[in-house]
């Protein structure tokens, strides 16, 4: 039947939608490393405690394009 | 699938039932559980068994990681006592985590022991069920700790801020819509709760199952130096993401705690 090929094609195109919003998680962490790098350079002796702090906020700046991803594996 | 590609399954996102004990189906994740749980058992019996005040390789190891979850607590919580309380908490949560995180990739060839053609031994953290019990588990926790310490009305009150708005309505109209502006952000902290669940559950999960289909789709594509490369970027995430389960649990600990001082 042809709904069966119209309801694949919006499928597939609601797949593709999801792994645009990963875009801009990308430019979030970009923007949160290069910040921390900022204040590492000002400032090095308090390099140990910022990178680890980096790297959480990473994992947490990440979060929403895992939720999209996990979303394009269920679709 | 040629010689340079692999061709393997992708796992569906619901575990698959192995066998059932009486009424009661038991999945691969469980299996899984289980081999941790022996093994992490088996780890701290052997090493307590003689403790020595000049430690020895294995008694350092299990040291250093002590220490360092400590210091991670310790950040979070800025007060000595309440780092007592929280270790106990969050450091099997932790270690937990990561091991289940890090074993299917550390142990080759674990999935290939199947039984009728589905594998016996599956990750836990890739199973929904695991990650949003633990993440209601914790979030159930805190709500309690929170009746516990301020009574139920006090608790019940923080979300439906009405003294807020009869006293900005008697110092003026300004401060009345200031009153009423504060009612509004009470009651979307009841949505905030409800958003700590699924963000912490689905984070953990999404992480990692991504992570297991990603390394077969990469297998499909190129077998042969990629996956590897692949699998050691998820050995840092896994670890990453075990921590940050940690430390949110604490910090949403020190966030309903800190309130009553």
């Amino acid at each position: 039947m042809e709904t069966q090929f119209v309801v694949e094609a919006a499928r597939l195109l609601a797949k593709g939608f999801c792994t645009l919003g990963m875009g801009f998680s990308a430019i979030g962490e970009g923007f949160l490393i290069g910040k921390a790098l900022e204040a590492m350079g000002r400032n090095p002796e308090v390099e140990g405690s910022l990178f680890s702090k980096m790297i959480i906020g990473t994992a947490m700046a990440e979060s929403t394009a895992i939720y999209a991803l996990v979303a394009f594996f269920i679709l | 699938m040629n010689l340079i590609q692999v061709a393997a399954e992708k796992p569906n996102i619901a575990p698959e039932t192995i066998l059932h004990i009486g009424n009661f189906p038991v999945t691969n994740s469980l299996i899984m559980t289980w081999l941790i749980i022996l093994i992490i058992g088996s780890i701290c019996f052997f090493t307590s068994r003689k403790l020595k005040l000049k430690p020895g390789k294995g008694q350092s190891i299990i040291e250093i990681i002590y220490q360092s979850i400590r210091e991670l607590i310790d950040q979070i919580t800025g007060d000595e006592k309440y780092t007592k309380k929280l270790f106990y908490l969050i450091a099997p949560l932790f270690i937990f985590i990561a091991f289940s995180n890090l074993l299917g990739i550390l142990i080759p060839f674990l999935s290939s022991i199947t039984y009728k053609g589905v594998s016996v031994f599956r990750t836990p953290t890739t199973d929904f069920n695991v990650t949003l019990s633990l993440a209601l588990a914790m979030i159930l926790l805190i709500q309690w700790i929170s009746i516990k310490r301020r009574g139920l009305l006090s608790h019940f009150l923080k979300y439906f801020q009405f003294h807020e708005i009869i006293k900005g309505f008697k110092k003026g109209i300004g401060a009345g819509v200031m009153g009423i502006v504060n009612f509004i952000l009470g009651l979307m902290d009841i949505i905030t709760e409800f958003a700590r669940v699924i963000s912490l559950s689905v984070r953990l999960f999404g992480n990692i199952f991504a992570g297991e289909t990603l390394a077969i789709i990469i297998l499909g594509g190129f077998a042969y130096i990629l996956p590897s490369v692949w699998m050691a970027m998820n050995l840092f995430t896994g670890t990453i993401q075990a921590m940050v389960f940690g430390c949110l649990t604490a910090a949403y600990y020190m966030l309903a705690v800190k309130e009553t001082e």
